[in-house]
């Protein structure tokens, strides 16, 4: 019971996907959705210091305004690049600096950067504190520039979003 | 006017695909290929599920917002992990890749 009050938002979380997969809401539906949820919550317990994930909404708002964007533009470029470079295209694998530590900010800034076309975070190494990002449709090192810039608005905009409380002060 | 607006919806979907195959065709190693492959795909998907959503009842289009998001959370675990495994096993096309710079730091 103790973990359920502490993880109210994963539990919460759990009965709306429940929910949207039957397509309904009645008692019935809640209750046994309820059930399952309590089962889940207590059957996978998470490490001690996860528990401070937070979200901002306003600027889970801006990052999924800022992605969508992203993605739409680099969804339309490797397309092009596809029709009209095809195999004459060249690409890039660069250093990037990971401006955060947090185990979940990074997680979800390097998925997020693989999300978008165009590139992907090929490795992470977190005792240097840096990822591995690949580039693809390089004219040049503008182009590398360019992508450096992009995953450090996406890497401050998770951290506004999800970081800790204090980190994400310190940066805005 | 929502007919108009899913079918701009749906076609630029079905397009966005159409560009993603016409990539891994076209693209010439594995690590360009897999962009190919994964990415325009979701965009598209993402569309074409919007386009179905405007046509379908409110309780219905609740499932394809799940459709959506359960997309969008598996497939950069997917193209990072076969990216990284490729690039590991050394399948990288050294002709493509016009810096790679954590093999230099290997």
């Amino acid at each position: 019971m103790r973990a359920l009050r502490r993880r109210w938002f994963t539990a919460a979380w759990l009965l709306l996907v429940w929910l949207a997969l039957w397509h309904a809401a009645d008692p019935a539906t809640v209750l046994f959705g309820a059930i399952v949820v309590v089962v889940i919550v207590a059957a996978f317990p998470v490490a001690a210091g996860e528990d401070r994930f937070v979200i901002r909404p306003w600027w889970l708002l801006v990052l999924a305004g800022f992605l969508l964007g992203d993605v739409a533009l680099s969804a339309v470029r490797v397309g092009r690049d596809a029709v009209l470079l095809g195999f004459r295209v060249r690409a890039a694998i660069i250093e990037v600096e990971l401006i955060s530590g947090v185990d979940h900010v990074v997680t979800l800034a390097a998925n997020l950067l693989t999300l978008s076309p165009g590139t992907f975070v090929v490795d992470i190494d977190r005792t240097r504190g840096v990822c591995y990002v690949y580039v693809l449709g390089v004219r040049g090192d503008d182009d590398l520039d360019k992508v450096r810039k992009l995953s450090h608005r996406m890497q401050r905009l998770v951290l506004l979003t999800f970081g800790p409380p204090r980190r994400a002060e310190s940066t805005s | 006017m929502t007919d108009v607006l899913a079918a701009v919806l749906l076609l630029s979907g079905g397009l966005i695909c159409l560009l993603g195959a016409i990539g891994v065709l076209r693209f010439p190693d594995l690590l360009s290929r897999l962009q190919a492959t994964t990415k325009p795909q979701t965009f598209g998907l993402l569309l074409v599920l919007a386009g179905t959503a405007l046509r379908l009842p409110a309780e219905a289009a609740a499932g394809l917002g799940l459709v959506a998001l359960f997309q969008v959370m598996t497939t950069p675990v997917f193209a990072q992990l076969a990216g990284r495994a490729a690039h590991r096993t050394g399948n990288v096309d050294k002709g493509v890749l016009r810096t790679d710079e954590l093999r230099e730091h290997r």
